[in-house]
C-alpha cells in the first residue's frame, strides 16, 4: 500500500459532521484543487476516455438488450401491430388519443392512483413503525428482521396464491373473524375491498424492504440533537414528529418513488389475486397494458399505455423531487 | 491504467469462453434424420403419459426424432408469439381450442388435410373438425377433448333427501331439486360462472351450453356478427338470473363445488380424473341438463395439434407423428391414461373404450356420451376480445345491475363493436 | 430501569405481532404443502393437520428439479457478479468523472428503470434469438448482466465517499483505475453486499425471461418448474407450495449471510442528507 488504508466511514454520526471534522476542503467530485482560478478545460480528454471505458461494459449490455428495445417500442406504440403478424400498420399518434378517450384506461389509471397513494402511504408508514421499533438495542433485532424480509424474498406469485387463499370466503381471515363474532365479507368480490387487500398485499410484500431502508437513515440520525430535545422536555411523540420525520425526508422520498414504480408496473400479484375483478375494480395500468398487449392482442396500444405509465412515473418522480427539497439535478 | 484494463478485459474474455463450454444447444440427432419440436402445456400424468408415447414413436420410426417441451399454460401464446417474431417457432404446437384461430394469424401454419390419411381426418369428430377447418384449410386437429357436464355432490343430495343415484335431467327438475337442497342444506343448487374475470371465458363458455340447448346461437354462421340478443338468448339468461334470484346459485367466485359449498355445477370431464384419486367429497356425474322445450348440447374443449409450416421434411415428419397418434390403438391407450375424451369416433363408440370406462371410469360415460352432440365455439381470431367483451355485460345482468334486455343488447353492441374494429 | 424495560416490552409486543401478520401466509403454505390433494380445497385451517411430508419428495421428482436448481445458481451467480462488476464501473464514471451528455444519459437510463417490463421483452428476445442464444446461459445472463438500479445505488454510495482520498492517493502517483480498486471498492462493500442481495433476489425469481428463451429441461430454471404446477386443469396447491418453500431456501440463506451488511450499506449510500 502507498498509503494508509482510510477507516470505512462512521455510522454513527452524520454524513456532514464527518465530512467537516476530517475534511475541510470541498467534496466535487474528482477534482483537484485549480490553481489561481485560472479557466479550466471543459472536459479532460484522459478523463473522458476512463469514463467510455468505465461505462462501456454496463452501457453496451444495457444499450443493446434494453435501451434498443424502448425505442423499438417507442416505434410500435405507434402502430396497429397485434404481436405476432410480420406486418407492422403506422397510425400515428391514435393510440394515444385513442387513450384519452378510452373509459377502460381512465378507470385503470383512477384505480392505479389510488392503489398508488394507498402503497405509498403505507409503505412509508410501516416501514417507519417497523424501524422505530427495531431502532434501539433489542434482543433479537437480526431475527426480526429476517422475519421482517421473509415476504420479500418470497416471488410474487406465491405470495399472491396465499393471500388469495387466505382471502376466500371460507378462509383463514373469515373464519378468524367469525370467532371474533363478525361476519367477514368476501374481500375480493367488492371492488373497493379487493383493491383495499391488493394494496395491503402490496405494502406487505415490501415491508422488509422498508422498514430497513429506514432502519439504517435512523442509525445516521445525530444524537446529540435529540437529546437537547428531551432535555428541553419533547416527548417521544414529539420528538419522532418534529424531527425524526423531518429529518427523513430524502429516505421517505426514495421509499414513495420505490412505491410508485412497484404500484405503477405490477402485474404478477394483481393476476393471482384478483385477475383485474371485479368488474375492473383491481384493474391497474400494469394488468391493464398486458390484457391489451397479450390477451386482446392489440400490442401497439398496450405499448402505447406503457408509455404513458412510463412519463406519469417520471413525471412524479420529478415533481417529489422538487417537494423533497433537494432541488438539484440527479446527478447533483 | 490500460495494462489494468486489458488484464480485466481477458479474464471477462476467459470468463465468457468458459461459459461457452457449459452452454448446451438442444441439437441431438445425426444430419439424415429430422428433428421435430413440439410444444405443449401438458404436466404431471399427461406430460408424463405424452413423453412415454413420443419414445414409443422414436424408437420404431427411423429417421425422425421427437423433442417434446413443455409450456406453462398461462404464458403459451405469449411465448409462442415472441418466437414467431424471431423465426423460432416450433414444428408442432399442440394448444388449447380456443387458441387455434389465433394462432393460424401467424400465417405459417400447415395444411393438414393433404398430409394426414383421408380415412384418419374422416374418423375424427365432425364438430372438431370443423372448428379446425379456417379458410378451407384444416389448420388444425384435435389430440383430446373434453366438454362440460353435470357433476353433483352426492352426499348433499342424501341430506336433502334426494336419491344420489337420480341428478336432475332437465332444467325444471335442476331447480326443483334445487329448492329442497336449499330448503334442507342450506346451501345453494347449482354453481354458475358469474364473473367475466380478466378473460371472460369461464362465463362465456359455461353459458353457451344453455345458449344451445334452448336453440340459440353465439355468433352467425361466418362469424361476422352476435347472434345471441334473441328471444332464445334471452330464455338462456333469464335461466341464469332466475337460479340467482331464487338462492339456487350464488354470484361469486368459481369453485364453490370443490368446497362443498354448492351440490353441483357444470364442471368439465378432466375433474374426473383429477377427482377419482382423492375424491374432496363423493361426487356423481351426468349429462348436462336441457330445458324440456329444448335439446342436448354442451361445449368442447381440449387440445388441438397445429403445425408450422418451417420445412417441408419437418411438416410432413410432424404430420406423420399426428397421422400415428389418431390410429384408434393411441387415442385408445392415450384416453385410458389421461381420463380425455377420445377424439376420434371410431374410439368413442368402441366396446373396448366403453368397457374400460365402465370399469374404470364409470363417471366419465355421461361426457362420453355428450361427444355426440356437443358444439364447439366459433373459431375466429376475434374470440377472446369477443368473450371478454360479451362476459363483462352479462355479468351485469348476474348482479342485477341491468335488466336481461339490457345485458343481451349491451353484449350485442360490444362484441360488434369488436368484430367490426377486427 | 423500569421504564426503560416496559418500553422494551412494548417494542416486543408490537414488533411480534407486526410479525405474526408478516408470517402468516408463511405459515399457511407450509401448512398446505402438507396436505393431501383433496384437504388442500378446504381453505381453513392455517396450522397443519396433516403431514404429508412425502409432497415435498413427490414435489422434487415431479420434474428435473436438481437441474433447474443448478441452472438458477448458474443464472443467478452470472447475473450477480455482471451487475457487481459492470454496474460498479459505471456508477464510478457517474460519481466521480465528467464526460459529455453526462445528464442525457442517466435520464435515459431513469427511463429505462421506469419502463414496464413487457415492452421491452419481445424486443430483446427476438435479438437475442438472432444471435443463437436460445437454450443457452447466454440467453439467461448476457442480457442481464447490467442494471440500473444497481448503477444507481452503487453511484449514491460512491459519491458519499470523499473525493480527497482518491485525491491524495492521485498525488502519490496512483492510476484512476487504481484508485477505483484500491479505494472505492474496499469502502463500498456494505453497497456491494445490498447490490448482491438485490440481484440475487431478482434473479432467483425471475420467470418470464427464462421462460422464453429455454425451450429445454437442461437449461430451465426453478420458477419454470414450479409453474408446471400450476396446469390448465388446476393447480397442485400442495406441491406447488411443496416446491416454493423448497425453493425460497436459498434465497433465506443469501439474505442471512448478507442482511449485516445490509443495513450499512443503504445507510452509507448517501441517501440521508
Amino acid at each position: 500500500m502507498l498509503w494508509p488504508t482510510p477507516s470505512k466511514p462512521s455510522t454513527t454520526s452524520s454524513p456532514r459532521a464527518r465530512y467537516v471534522t476530517q475534511f475541510a476542503t470541498s467534496t466535487r467530485p474528482g477534482r483537484l484543487r485549480g490553481r489561481g482560478g485560472a479557466p479550466r478545460a471543459r472536459y479532460e480528454r484522459d478523463e473522458v476516455i476512463t469514463a467510455v471505458l468505465f461505462l462501456a461494459p454496463a452501457l453496451v449490455v444495457l444499450g443493446i438488450f434494453v435501451i434498443y428495445p424502448i425505442f423499438s417500442a417507442g416505434f410500435i406504440s405507434l402502430t396497429s401491430w397485434n404481436g405476432f403478424s410480420p406486418v407492422k400498420e403506422f397510425i400515428g399518434l391514435d393510440n394515444f388519443v385513442r387513450l384519452t378517450q378510452d373509459p377502460a384506461f381512465w378507470n385503470s389509471l383512477l384505480v392505479t392512483v389510488i392503489y398508488a397513494a394507498g402503497v405509498c402511504l403505507l409503505s412509508v408508514a410501516s416501514g417507519l413503525v417497523v424501524a422505530l421499533l427495531l431502532d434501539s438495542p433489542l434482543r433479537g433485532r437480526g431475527v426480526y428482521r429476517g422475519i421482517y424480509f421473509l415476504p420479500a424474498v418470497t416471488s410474487s406469485v406465491a405470495a399472491a396464491i396465499v393471500w388469495r387463499y387466505m382471502l376466500d370466503p371460507s378462509g383463514f381471515v373469515n373464519s378468524v373473524l367469525e370467532q371474533l363474532g363478525v361476519a367477514g365479507p368476501n374481500w375480493l368480490q367488492d371492488r373497493w375491498l379487493a383493491l383495499g387487500a391488493l394494496t395491503l398485499l402490496t405494502v406487505w410484500k415490501n415491508v422488509g424492504f422498508n422498514a430497513i431502508l429506514y432502519l439504517t437513515a435512523l442509525q445516521a440520525l445525530p444524537d446529540g440533537v435529540y437529546e437537547a430535545a428531551q432535555l428541553d422536555g419533547a416527548t417521544y411523540a414529539q420528538r419522532v414528529r418534529y424531527m425524526t420525520i423531518p429529518l427523513l425526508k430524502p429516505m421517505t422520498f426514495f421509499v414513495v418513488v420505490q412505491g410508485l414504480i412497484t404500484s405503477f408496473q405490477s402485474f404478477d400479484l394483481v393476476y393471482v389475486l384478483t385477475g383485474g375483478g371485479p368488474q375492473g375494480g383491481t384493474e391497474v395500468l400494469g394488468m391493464f397494458m398486458y390484457q391489451q398487449a397479450f390477451r386482446l392482442s392489440d400490442f401497439g396500444y398496450g405499448t402505447a399505455i406503457a408509455f404513458v405509465t412510463l412519463f406519469l412515473v417520471l413525471g412524479v418522480t420529478l415533481v417529489n423531487w422538487r417537494a423533497s427539497g433537494s432541488g438539484r439535478s440527479p446527478l447533483r | 491504467m490500460h495494462r489494468t484494463i486489458l488484464r480485466l478485459a481477458a479474464l471477462g474474455a476467459v470468463a465468457t469462453l468458459a461459459l461457452t463450454g457449459c452452454a448446451t444447444n438442444a441439437d441431438g440427432g445425426d444430419s439424415d434424420s429430422v428433428d421435430v419440436t413440439v410444444w405443449h402445456y401438458w404436466d404431471g400424468t399427461n406430460a408424463d403419459t405424452f413423453d412415454a408415447m413420443v419414445d414409443d414413436y422414436n424408437a420404431s420410426h427411423e429417421g425422425v426424432v421427437i423433442k417434446t417441451s413443455n409450456v406453462p399454460n398461462a404464458d403459451f401464446l405469449t411465448k409462442l408469439r415472441a418466437s414467431a417474431t424471431s423465426n423460432t417457432l416450433p414444428d408442432l404446437v399442440i394448444g388449447d381450442l380456443v387458441w387455434v384461430p389465433q394462432i393460424n394469424e401467424f400465417g405459417t401454419l400447415a395444411d393438414l388435410a393433404p398430409l394426414l390419411p383421408a380415412d384418419v381426418l374422416a374418423d375424427i369428430n365432425p364438430a372438431l373438425t370443423s372448428f379446425g377447418t379456417i379458410d378451407d384449410k384444416q389448420v388444425s386437429v384435435p389430440v383430446s377433448a373434453n366438454n362440460l357436464g353435470y357433476i353433483y355432490n352426492k352426499s348433499l343430495f342424501e341430506e336433502a333427501g334426494l336419491d344420489p343415484e337420480a341428478p336432475p335431467a332437465t332444467w325444471e327438475e335442476l331447480k326443483s331439486t334445487g329448492a329442497t337442497i336449499l330448503e334442507k342444506t342450506g346451501k345453494p343448487a347449482f354453481e354458475l360462472f358469474t364473473q367475466a374475470g380478466d378473460n371472460g371465458e369461464g362465463l362465456t363458455w359455461n353459458f353457451q351450453v344453455n345458449l344451445w340447448q334452448v336453440g340459440g346461437e353465439f355468433l352467425t354462421e361466418d362469424n361476422t356478427a352476435a347472434a345471441f340478443n334473441t328471444p332464445e338468448g334471452e330464455q338462456a339468461l333469464n335461466y341464469w338470473v332466475d337460479l340467482i334470484d331464487s338462492g339456487l346459485s350464488k354470484v361469486g367466485a368459481w369453485g364453490e363445488l370443490g368446497k362443498s359449498e354448492v351440490a353441483a355445477a357444470n364442471d368439465g370431464s378432466w375433474m374426473v380424473g383429477i377427482w377419482s384419486g382423492d375424491e374432496p367429497f363423493d361426487f356423481g356425474t351426468s349429462t348436462a341438463p336441457y330445458p324440456e322445450d329444448g335439446s342436448p348440447a354442451t361445449n368442447l374443449g381440449g387440445e388441438q395439434a397445429m403445425v408450422f409450416d418451417n420445412s417441408p421434411e419437418k411438416t410432413q415428419a410432424a404430420a406423420d407423428f399426428l397421422a400415428w397418434f389418431l390410429e384408434p390403438e393411441q387415442v385408445l391407450s392415450w384416453s385410458e391414461a389421461t381420463g380425455m375424451l377420445p377424439v376420434t369416433n371410431s374410439v368413442a363408440t368402441s366396446d373396448d373404450y366403453l368397457g374400460w370406462v365402465d370399469d374404470n371410469q364409470p363417471r366419465l360415460r355421461p361426457y362420453v356420451e355428450q361427444m355426440a352432440y356437443a358444439r364447439a365455439r366459433p373459431n375466429t381470431p376475434l374470440y377472446p376480445a369477443i368473450s371478454l367483451a360479451f362476459a363483462q355485460q352479462i355479468e351485469k345482468a348476474l348482479t342485477g345491475d341491468v335488466s336481461v334486455a339490457d345485458a343481451l343488447a349491451n353484449a350485442e353492441q360490444a362484441v360488434n363493436d369488436v368484430i367490426a374494429k377486427g | 430501569m423500569k421504564r426503560t424495560t416496559a418500553i422494551a416490552l412494548g417494542r416486543h409486543a408490537a414488533l411480534i405481532a407486526g410479525a405474526s401478520f408478516v408470517i402468516l401466509p408463511f405459515l399457511w403454505m407450509f401448512t398446505t404443502s402438507l396436505q393431501s390433494r383433496a384437504e388442500t380445497y378446504s381453505t381453513t385451517s392455517i396450522l397443519p393437520t396433516s403431514w404429508h411430508w412425502e409432497n415435498y419428495l413427490v414435489a422434487w421428482e415431479a420434474s428435473p428439479f436438481g437441474q433447474y436448481y443448478l441452472n438458477s445458481i448458474i443464472m443467478a451467480a452470472g447475473i450477480v457478479t455482471g451487475h457487481l462488476v459492470l454496474d460498479a464501473f459505471a456508477a464510478y464514471a457517474f460519481a466521480r468523472l465528467r464526460f459529455p451528455f453526462k445528464n442525457a444519459i442517466f435520464v435515459v437510463l431513469l427511463a429505462a428503470l421506469m419502463i414496464p417490463t413487457f415492452v421491452t421483452i419481445i424486443p430483446a428476445y427476438s435479438l437475442v434469438a438472432s444471435f443463437g442464444w436460445i437454450d443457452t446461459y447466454w440467453g439467461l445472463i448476457v442480457p442481464r448482466l447490467a442494471d440500473v438500479f444497481g448503477i444507481i445505488l452503487l453511484r449514491q454510495y460512491f459519491a458519499s465517499i470523499p473525493a480527497e482520498l482518491e485525491d491524495a492517493a492521485r498525488i502519490d502517483g496512483c492510476s484512476r483505475v487504481g484508485t477505483f480498486f484500491r479505494i472505492m471498492v474496499p469502502l463500498s462493500m456494505p453497497a456491494f453486499a445490498t447490490l448482491a442481495i438485490f440481484s440475487f433476489l431478482f434473479a432467483w425469481n425471475d420467470f418470464l425471461w427464462p421462460l422464453l428463451v429455454t425451450n429445454s429441461d437442461e437449461l430451465r430454471t426453478i420458477q419454470i418448474g414450479l409453474s408446471a404446477f400450476q396446469g390448465r386443469y388446476g393447480t397442485s396447491w400442495n406441491y406447488l407450495m411443496a416446491g416454493t418453500l423448497t425453493a425460497t431456501v436459498p434465497s433465506i440463506i443469501v439474505f442471512m449471510v448478507f442482511q449485516r451488511a445490509l443495513v450499512r450499506g443503504i445507510a452509507a449510500s448517501g441517501l440521508k442528507d
